[in-house]
């Protein structure tokens, strides 16, 4: 999982974007996009499949959102956050739709990578947490990419 | 017989000082009352007018909401086009095509150059201006202004949790607008930017340093945003500005039944007291967080006259300007108590620091008991006479 997560913070940080996204929104929610199709083309390479969701929207600074999403039995997913620049914490939850916690990553700073591996094919519900944003409201962006 | 003489005098003399004492004291001078017979006083509207203003109110603050809502619909396409930067806040005039086509080009190159004096650039926020233009052409010069056109100020629609990314000031047609609309000319220029850059209001604020944190955004909705009415962070205010109204301006003294109607906390600021100056700050921090803040903000009629610090409405900008982007945005965006994230920008005392601002715009208004040298000096001969008498009487009095 370190791994995964190191090789797309990399490849989002790293690679230019796609241009077909670049004229779409304003400047922050233009380097969510970019950064979550930084992320969908890493996964690819890695053999990912594409996104089977993403998701953009704004939070204010210790704001929280969530949305479902349906993960098949033995399937591994990556689901990935993204955030724009002056957002400097955020955190990634997967639940159970009874809100019982099955991953979580809170310490990525604005970098969070979950993987999961389900064991039944039900709807989960997707937690993003903007824990620390400078200046409010916060892009933030989130892909469920299958593995 | 001399001896009841003496008593009926000593009976008429006692109340005579008290009347003396009386038309000397009373009512309560102490600072309390103006000098001239002819002072000047607050007028005291009726109940049926208080009545009739109330309504206005309500009906202003509901038609500002309606049309802010509104108008949330006609501009989404354009604000998700791009950076507000691009054209500075987005104008929405309505009204009659004839005169939306004049009013529409001057609004908008003043607007740019109010969003230009405020340093403003690419906003997270973006704000959208829309101004309520009469829908039938004015061009005669004596027509009288309708009412309602003049009365009131700028409302706002701030964001919430449904839209964060808009904040809507709905502008009213004013004196100088109208006076556009009939005449074609923009008079008075650097009023109408003032008042136009003014009018942005806490929505500049939004723009400039995104949605406050919870307990400022709790905070200043507690206190209808008094702090926050004026976006002035690149020009320092002065005395002259706000003090007018706390003074007769015949004389030059302080008008005492206007400073005695602000809240306690805000005469004892004025009164140079940083324990007064905190409480005025810090009124509506300890009022909990519930989540059911009014997303719409109506000024009040005449709001300088209640508000808890004079000149409250620059109090945010001018902590702005002083501590630096940097800081106030730290204290803007906070997650600690109000106090607290002030203090740790200004890294002086809330009270200290707000006793300091205050004296840039008033002098120290003399609180507490004051005797009047000509009441003072009376009620010394009085003391004398009646230290005389007693002893001129003592001095003859016989024992037998």
């Amino acid at each position: 999982m370190t791994h995964a997560r190191t090789f797309v913070m990399i490849a989002v940080f790293a690679l230019p974007p796609a241009a077909s996204l670049c004229a779409q929104g304003n400047r922050w929610e233009r380097q969510v996009r970019e950064q979550l199709q930084r992320a969908a083309a890493t996964l690819q390479n890695a053999r990912a499949g594409a996104a089977q969701l993403t998701r953009t929207g704004t939070l204010n600074a210790e704001e929280s959102e969530s949305f479902a999403v349906t993960l098949q039995a033995g399937v591994s997913y990556e689901i990935v956050g993204v955030c724009d620049n002056d957002c400097t914490s955020l955190g990634l939850t997967l639940a159970t739709m009874s809100n019982n916690d099955i991953a979580a990553d809170r310490s990525s700073e604005n970098f969070p990578v979950l993987h999961v591996t389900p064991r039944t094919t039900v709807a989960y519900r997707v937690r993003v947490v903007m824990a620390a944003c400078q200046v409010s409201p916060c892009w933030y962006g989130v892909g469920v990419y299958r593995r | 017989m001399a001896r009841g003489l003496r008593l009926r005098l000593w009976l008429a003399a006692a109340p005579a000082a008290c009347v003396v004492v009386a038309l000397a004291y009373l009512p309560p001078r102490g600072g309390v009352r103006a000098p001239e017979p002819l002072r000047l006083q607050i007028p005291q509207p009726t109940p049926a007018r208080l009545r009739a203003q109330q309504l206005a109110d309500a009906w202003r603050a509901v038609e500002a909401e309606v049309r802010l809502r509104e108008s949330r619909y006609h501009v989404a396409s354009d604000l998700n086009r791009g950076d507000s930067a691009e054209g500075g806040p987005l104008l929405l005039a309505a009204g009659a095509d004839s005169v939306v086509s004049v009013v529409r080009p001057v609004l908008r190159a003043e607007l740019d150059t109010a969003w230009r004096r405020l340093g403003l650039g690419a906003t997270k926020v973006n704000v959208v201006v829309i101004v309520s233009l009469p829908t039938t052409v004015l061009r005669t010069s004596g027509a009288e202004t309708p009412a309602e056109a003049l009365a009131g100020g700028a409302s706002y629609l701030l964001p919430d949790s449904t839209d964060r990314t808009t904040c809507g000031v709905f502008l009213p047609a004013g004196y100088l607008i109208l006076t556009l609309v009939r005449t074609g000319r923009l008079e008075r220029l650097e009023q109408f930017r003032e008042s136009l850059k003014n009018s942005l209001g806490p929505c500049a604020f939004y723009a400039a340093y995104g949605n406050p944190g919870k307990p400022v955004r709790h905070w200043l909705a507690n206190r209808n945003f008094d702090v926050a009415l004026s976006p002035s962070w690149n020009a320092p205010g002065n005395l002259a500005q706000s003090t007018w109204w706390l003074t007769d301006y015949r004389t030059g003294h302080w008008w005492w039944e206007m400073i005695y109607r602000s809240p306690p906390s805000t005469v004892a600021c004025l009164g140079g007291r940083p324990a007064g100056c905190r409480d005025a700050v810090l009124q509506g921090v300890g009022y909990g967080f519930d989540d059911s803040l009014p997303r719409v903000l109506a000024p009040e009629r005449r709001w300088w006259l209640r508000q808890g610090l004079v000149p409250g409405e620059r109090y945010l900008a001018d902590v702005a300007r002083e501590v630096g982007r940097e800081r106030f945005l730290r204290f803007w965006s906070s997650a600690q108590p109000v106090d607290t994230a002030l203090a740790e920008a200004l890294k002086t005392p809330v009270g200290r620091w707000t006793e300091r601002w205050e004296r840039r715009y008033v002098p120290k208004v003399p609180l507490g008991a004051a005797a009047p040298p000509g009441a003072s000096l009376l009620a010394f001969l009085l003391g004398a006479v009646a230290v005389a008498s007693t002893a001129v009487t003592v001095r003859r009095r016989q024992v037998r």
